[in-house]
């Protein structure tokens, strides 16, 4: 094709936007892990004290805990949720465009709202959950104040808010088999147990495996649900790490300490997401 | 392109459908499904019926688990008056920043995305040992990235640059999470065009650009606006760089919500109308751009 230099005028503003507003950044924020300062005195040069510290961090380990509770809760349920859904739901029947129109809300309801909204849902005396457990003479549960149940409130308004995504990406990857072998292992009689375990997850993995990999980076960077609903209470038992990285940066001042903080989160974000690269070069690769 | 295969779900329908089981169980069977159904659609729009019906409670009526305006109880809007009353002007600035940060960010994420995005669909690149689908894939791996994780030096920039608490920050900040998004989608559309509509403009004289411009972006209008409605509803909803960035004058709705904690408890008549104000815009959008929502949130990845 004809002039070549145009492609280059095309991509690169884009690719400079992010090299300045990311890359630069990061490489900021990386010599910045190697230094101590609070924004009132000059930076001291550190080494690698701030790691140090961070291994050595108790509250850092609670984060690091809570973070993966959090995500293994919230993946697992949402994609089981969503993949049942979508089997019960892909054929159709009355009421079914309702259903994909109406399931599309909860993921562009804006998480900070949420949290909020869930502070009355899961208000201890006079929320509808406490209305209902009330009426049903089920005990009173301490949705919010309790160490142990504030994490699960806290899943459920995720789960709430992206099991739709599931349950859309599974209808999309039902809608998009092909005819041949599902309509094979009919012929062969196959039970609705062997065609589930031996056509269509096997069929379906590499559309389960999109999901998995997307709702673990949504679930792993948490942040708003947390903030708003419980910040991170009572004490530090729903304290997930963008939720710890944030106060000791923006709260504490201590930039050098959650720089570090942000790096040993990125490391870890970025090993669980090595799947997903390469998974999605092979798609980007076959277009 | 690969995309799990093409949409034909006939004999998954038939399959399930046509399985031999009794009459009972299959009409026992299909009325499971519907309750099951109902069931659903209880689940995801109780929460927000509970917001709108508390908002339009009298105080002291938001304390009992009344569900029916006009039957349970009357309704009225003096919470909404109260609120535009009390608060008008501090939701009025931070309903003009939202607008202005979205509308904003979202157009200059499609400007700079779908420039990419063409590039990227019609044209070959080699950086080094990097061919157009690794740039695409560079693109993607931005979506990785943890805001906390950026967002310190974010405002350290910010600051030195004197433009903490500006909409310009959450301009520039909402832009940068969007880009990729936008260049990703819209790179997926181009592909899909067919070439030899450009091949004859080029044909005809006219240059890549004018070509460009003309011929291909009318062609996506369609994407384009589901593109820029999808980034309008993430900025809308972003909040923790407009919790790090602004603090007065920049704010924006997620703060309106955020500053509505309160010392002595919380007070649903207030907080329910605050929440309202923030869910409905990006949830109304959501419904116009539904067939795209998936695409959206999988960057391209599922259709």
């Amino acid at each position: 094709m004809r002039d070549e230099g145009i492609k280059w005028v095309l991509l690169l503003p884009a690719v400079g936007w992010i090299l300045t507003f990311t890359v630069y950044p990061l490489v900021f924020s990386l010599l910045l892990s190697f230094q101590n300062w609070n924004l009132t005195s000059p930076p001291i040069w550190v080494g690698a004290a701030n790691y140090v510290r961070a291994l050595q961090d108790p509250r850092m380990h609670n984060a690091l805990r809570i973070t993966a509770l959090f995500v293994g809760a919230t993946v697992l349920a949402e994609l089981l949720l969503g993949f049942v859904l979508a089997l019960l739901f892909h054929r159709p029947m009355r009421g079914i465009r309702l259903l994909r129109a109406v399931v599309v809300a909860p993921l562009f309801a804006s998480p900070i709202a949420l949290a909020f909204l869930g502070m009355m849902l899961f208000h201890e005396e006079d929320g509808p959950l406490a209305h209902l457990f009330r009426a049903l003479g089920l005990p009173k549960v301490h949705w919010l104040s309790d160490p142990t149940t504030a994490l699960g409130s806290v899943v459920l308004l995720d789960i709430w808010q992206w099991t739709p995504f599931a349950f859309l990406v599974f209808l999309a990857g039902l809608e998009g088999l092909p005819d041949e072998p599902v309509e094979a292992a009919i012929v062969d009689g196959a039970g609705r147990w062997a065609l589930l375990r031996h056509v269509l997850l096997p069929l379906l993995a590499p559309v389960i495996v999109t999901a998995l990999l997307f709702k673990f980076i949504y679930s792993v960077k948490v942040f708003d649900l947390a903030f708003g609903l419980t910040g991170g209470g009572p004490g530090i038992s729903t304290e997930v790490l963008a939720l710890y990285i944030h106060r000791q940066g923006l709260e504490f001042f201590n930039l050098g300490y959650a720089s570090a903080l942000s790096y040993l989160f990125l490391s870890l974000v970025s090993a669980g997401c090595i799947g997903l690269v390469l998974r999605v070069r092979q798609l980007y690769g076959h277009s | 392109m690969h995309r799990f295969g093409t949409p034909s779900a006939a004999a998954v329908r038939t399959l399930l459908a046509v399985h031999p089981v009794r009459e009972l169980a299959r009409r026992s069977e299909r009325v499971g499904r519907g309750l099951l159904l109902w069931g659903v659609l209880v689940w995801v729009l109780f929460p927000l019926y509970w917001a709108g019906i508390t908002s339009l409670k009298e105080p002291t009526e938001t304390f009992r688990p009344t569900l029916l305006p006009f039957v349970q109880f009357t309704p009225t809007l003096s919470n909404w008056q109260d609120q535009l009353r009390l608060a008008g002007r501090d939701i009025l600035r931070d309903l003009q920043n939202s607008l202005l940060v979205a509308a904003a960010s979202a157009s200059l994420a499609l400007l700079l995305g779908s420039m990419a995005g063409y590039a990227l669909a019609r044209f070959r690149f080699h950086i080094g040992p990097l061919r157009n689908h690794d740039i695409a894939t560079w693109f993607l791996s931005q979506v990785i990235l943890p805001p906390a994780v950026v967002v310190i030096p974010f405002f350290l920039f910010m600051q030195r640059l004197g433009l903490l608490d500006t909409p310009l920050a959450l301009i520039l900040a909402h832009t940068t999470m969007n880009l990729p998004l936008a260049t990703l989608l819209m790179r997926d559309t181009f592909l899909g065009l067919p070439v030899e509509l450009e091949e004859a403009a080029l044909v005809d004289g006219a240059s890549r650009l004018r070509t460009f411009v003309h011929v291909v972006l009318p062609l996506a209008a369609p994407a384009l606006v589901s593109t820029g409605l999808l980034a309008f509803a993430f900025s809308w909803n972003e909040f923790l760089y407009a919790l790090t960035l602004t603090f007065e004058r920049a704010t924006t709705i997620p703060l309106l919500i955020a500053g509505a904690k309160m010392s002595q408890g919380i007070q649903f008549w207030f907080v329910s109308v605050r929440v309202l104000l923030a869910l409905l815009p990006p949830v109304l959008l959501a419904f116009t751009v539904q067939r795209y929502v998936v695409r959206g949130l999988t960057l391209g990845a599922v259709r």
